[in-house]
């Protein structure tokens, strides 16, 4: 297929041919929400005689407060796309390879569900988990779990989870009770980004917390962005701070020591009736326990003895070394302190690059920003205020040893009391918790996915072909199923993959190099592609369904969902995507099509595992008994929406409330805005549960004989050099290479088919590669000449250069995910493929959380 | 799982009543039981949680036991729930049984996001 340059002409026809030959007269605008990014703003689309003209944001909506990005405003640029994929298509070319033509032919809906089912039977009489099925579409995700968990597998987003959630997730799980968590937009007043770009419509709570924070500007609130890249994030801050890729942990850690050791600002009460603080530790690192109860022990310096946890305390020793049953031992915090000693500002300095006074000055705005001691009232109820936050993601993330640095970026919030409370660090949808025996408050899963750090999950040789029971504390296992797939003798993969599922999960460019991928695709027999246009997977599907474009169908969260009721200041919220125009192609159900999961549940039909979706569907949705579905019925797509409404909303709020209104917006009490100091338990300032879970990982593996590192498993934040930092360097391999996001190109699958966000793009030069000038002209290169990018690998891309002081002087930089290869993307590519640069190997891979490492040593020279 | 009064109410009534499970087996669990669903009749009315459970081990084999218990609770990897109340810490074990309970088993698996 041919690249098709959408230019504003054909635009306008494209979106007058899509829209169909009937006469329809209306002029309405519809509630919906968008998904080009994490965000799932509310909009209203415009239709006119049953053409969309216009998206705007919906001002009733209190996630985004009536804004849209451009990406929301362009999204129908997204919608009438002359390359949608409009009827189902076969592969008949049976060889598979980059740019090698599929030869994709016409067949019919029929046909295309009954290639699926035939194998979707075998399959499923032999071993469900052969069926891998891919999607990172939220707001589809648990009507695909329906399907997946009746057949016998869930839905895994394969797309995702190799570098920014992976020590991100688990801590927040058993720190904030939620998958995600955001500064609190409100209150906050100081602002620690490390490699994020919160606040700058990047990242996750994106309006309102752009909102947040631009609402105290000037003067009101200062944002510190630390980042090897001064992008987006940075560019609007008040302090960016250019780091060396992959320090971010020495960084934090030096700011823990300074706070901590020389001034002294932390919230020691919070630390001592709300964390593990105050929990004695003897020489083993494990938690001294009373010998009858077997319960954690705390020093009262009063009473000067130790008690268990929850007896009644005068006070609690957080600093001291005491002998309990003849064992020494001391408390957590104790052991923090002088853990974080050798974390000088200087030695710090020497690893990141950062001044040892800009370190000492953070360390003390920010300790002195959190207020400790100080009280706000909220509606009426005077709770702890502390408005300083300091919040991470890729950047920190996507390392090697990036659990170490995760824990150490947690720890400064739970110092200064954080957590929780107005200005700190607060939920993004808080999951039910539960209160262990040690006395700990963590997340509980809703249903199937797991995703707190603590209890860890016990090892066990491999279940499934995720390798996920190898991973204890991790909130994805992704590089480990690759492995798992490539080696599976080694890694004792369980299950060999015979059919891939693929749905909005654009996984062969998302991942890793395409060198791996190829391998990977290569291995499965059989893929599925559910697709708006073809793209670098689809391209290598056997049968391929058309998708529907967000403006035409109706979806929304419920289990997993990050647009549910928001932690912190404003009113609770829930609301959904609504089909403002049919799909554009005829299916099965003519224009009725609204779900992709209206075929899967065909499939399942068909396939004679309906009724054990419907029974999946009953737990994911916590359907109240009166609204739970009879498996022995089949139910519309309607039906289905229905029972969830009336169950989740009010018996009044069914499909027909949804069509005309679907958004819940409903006031909050200040323990539901901020649990924190409501909650009962303690969260985990030292994390000890991490030495047995390493043992039982050492134990499993080497029983089993599966190379595996275990040097991780810590209770204490630390910050270890990934391979680029000294392992790879050379006098020519002198540089980092690392990529960042811009707001345009947050979801670049979506983003990059869009030609309103790529002029965007192109005009900000966002597809160049970045260099300082200190290093533009070390190696003589001037702004706008062609550059490649070599890795220690010899694995070469070329790139125009864009000269910036927004950059570190030992950095490269490009665009996370430009360089689309997909064919119709031939001699039109955008940017560099930044993940051909990666490194995959034992070395690059975090063995604690699943993280790949993405800093990549190179050599940077100019093109002749 | 049985209720206060629901408890009273049996021991007023002197019954001996047998319980009955009926589980439903979610996801990638089905490929380790190699089943959708299954009954369990336990023959007392003071049968619990823990009485359940060990009659699935028996009838499932090690694959699956090896899942189940984690220093005396549930492992957090596997997600039960008995009447819609999730079974995690040891004093969940020791619940008792309705007439007629419904038991849902999950594989934990990895979150769904990025």
């Amino acid at each position: 297929m041919l690249f098709i340059e959408l230019t504003r002409t054909r635009f306008l026809f494209e979106r007058g041919r899509m829209s169909g030959t009937e006469t329809v007269v209306d002029d309405v605008w519809i509630r919906s929400n968008c998904d080009i990014c994490l965000s799932f703003c509310g909009t209203l689309a415009h239709r006119v005689n049953g053409r969309i003209v216009k998206v705007e944001g919906d001002p009733e909506n209190p996630n985004n407060h009536g804004r849209v990005c451009a990406k929301g405003m362009s999204a129908i640029f997204n919608l009438y796309n002359p390359r949608r994929v409009t009827t189902p298509l076969r592969r008949t070319n049976r060889e598979k390879g980059y740019g090698i033509d599929p030869k994709f032919e016409p067949i019919s809906w029929d046909e295309a569900i009954n290639l699926v089912v035939e194998r979707l039977k075998k399959i499923r009489a032999e071993d469900p988990q052969r069926l891998y099925f891919t999607s990172f579409d939220l707001p589809g995700l648990d009507l695909y779990a329906g399907f997946c968990l009746g057949f016998g597998t869930v839905p895994k987003p394969f797309s995702s989870g190799f570098y920014c959630g992976n020590n991100v997730h688990n801590i927040h799980g058993i720190t904030t009770m939620s998958v995600e968590a955001s500064p609190d937009a409100e209150y906050v007043k100081y602002l620690l980004l490390v490699g994020s770009q919160f606040g700058s419509v990047v990242n996750y709570d994106v309006m309102h917390a752009a909102r947040g924070v631009a609402r105290k500007r000037p003067g009101g609130i200062k944002v510190v962005s630390v980042d090897p890249v001064g992008s987006y994030g940075a560019a609007k801050a008040e302090e960016w701070v250019p780091i060396r890729p992959g320090t971010d942990g020495a960084f934090l850690l030096a700011l823990i020591n300074l706070l901590i050791n020389e001034y002294k600002i932390y919230d020691a009460e919070f630390l001592k009736r709300r964390t593990n603080a105050p929990y004695l530790v003897g020489p083993d690192k494990h938690y001294v326990r009373d010998r009858t109860s077997g319960k954690p022990l705390m020093w009262d310096p009063v009473e000067d003895r130790a008690k268990p946890f929850d007896e009644s305390f005068v006070d609690f020793a957080l600093e001291g070394s005491y002998v309990v049953d003849g064992v020494e031992c001391q408390p957590s915090f104790q052991v923090l302190k002088d853990h974080v000693r050798k974390y000088t500002p200087e030695y710090a300095s020497e690893i990141t690059t950062i001044a040892p006074d800009t370190i000492r000055r953070i360390a003390r705005e920010f300790g002195e920003a959190a207020s400790i001691g100080s009280k706000i009232g909220i509606d009426g109820k005077e709770l702890p205020f502390r408005p300083a936050c300091c919040i991470w993601y890729r950047g920190l993330s996507a390392h090697k040893h990036s659990m170490l640095s995760g824990m150490a970026a947690e720890t400064l919030n739970i110092l200064i009391g954080a957590i929780e409370v107005p200005g700190g660090l607060i939920a993004e949808g808080n999951l039910p918790s539960i209160l262990t025996e040690d006395g700990f408050v963590t997340a509980q899963p809703g249903s199937y996915h797991v995703a707190a750090a603590y209890p860890p999950r016990k090892v066990v040789p491999p279940k499934t072909p995720d390798l996920f029971e190898l991973l204890p504390v991790a909130c994805y296992s992704r590089p480990f199923f690759i492995l798992g797939v490539l080696r599976p003798d080694t890694f004792k993969t369980p299950s060999r993959i015979d059919m891939l599922i693929q749905v909005r999960s654009n996984f062969m460019k998302t991942s890793l190099p395409r060198n791996v991928m190829l391998d990977v695709i290569k291995a499965i027999p059989f893929v599925v592609s559910f697709c708006v246009e073809l793209d670098e997977t689809s391209e290598f599907a056997d049968v391929v369904f058309p998708d529907l474009q967000y403006l035409e169908r109706t979806a929304f969260g419920h289990d997993f969902t990050i647009f549910v009721d928001r932690g912190g200041y404003g009113p609770g919220f829930w609301y959904g995507q609504r089909q403002v125009v049919p799909a554009m192609f005829v299916s099965p159900w003519g224009k009725g099509l609204q779900n992709i999961s209206q075929v899967l549940f065909e499939m399942a039909d068909r396939a004679g595992f309906l009724p054990d979706c419907y029974k999946a569907l009953n737990r994911v949705w916590k359907l109240k008994d009166q609204y739970k579905l009879d498996p022995t019925k089949k139910y519309s797509f309607e039906q289905l929406c229905d029972h969830y409404f009336r169950s989740e909303h009010g018996e009044d709020r069914g499909w027909d409330w949804y069509l005309k209104d679907g958004l819940v917006v409903r006031n909050r009490t200040p323990e539901e805005m901020y649990p924190g100091p409501f909650r009962k338990g303690r969260i985990h300032l030292y994390y000890e549960f991490m030495l047995d879970a390493g043992r039982e990982v050492g134990k499993v593996t080497s029983e089993l004989k599966i190379p595996w590192e275990t040097e991780d498993y810590v209770p204490l934040p630390d910050w270890k050099p990934c391979a680029s930092y000294e392992k790879e360097k050379t006098k020519d391999f002198d540089m980092f290479m690392v990529n960042y996001k811009v707001p345009q190109q947050s979801w670049s699958s979506v983003t990059q088919s869009n030609p309103i966000l790529n002029q965007l793009s192109d005009r900000h030069r966002d597809f160049d590669v970045r260099i300082n000038p200190e290093t533009a002209k070390q190696k003589g290169i001037k702004d706008g000449d062609m550059v490649v990018v070599e890795n220690t690998k010899g694995i070469r891309v070329e790139g125009r250069v864009r000269i910036s002081e927004l950059i570190h002087p030992e950095v490269v930089a490009s665009l996370g995910n430009s360089g689309r290869y997909a064919r119709q993307f031939q001699g039109k590519r955008r940017g560099i493929h930044f993940n051909d640069m990666v490194i995959f190997d034992e070395d690059h891979i975090d063995y604690v959380s699943a993280a790949v490492d993405s800093c990549v040593r190179v050599k940077l020279t100019k093109v002749d | 799982m049985i209720g206060a009064e629901e408890e009273r109410k049996a021991e007023e009534d002197g019954q001996t009543a047998k319980r009955r499970a009926l589980i439903t087996f979610f996801g990638p669990i089905k490929s380790i039981v190699k089943r959708s669903s299954d009954e369990v009749t336990l023959s007392t009315g003071n049968s619990t949680v823990r009485d359940l459970i060990r009659i699935l081990i028996e009838r499932y084999g090690d694959d699956f036991g090896e899942l189940v218990f984690h220093n005396e609770k549930i492992n957090s990897g596997i997600v039960i729930f008995v009447d819609g109340e999730r079974i995690y810490q040891k004093s969940d074990l020791e619940k008792k049984l309705r007439a007629e309970s419904n038991v849902e088993v999950f594989l934990g698996s990895q979150a769904a996001g990025g």
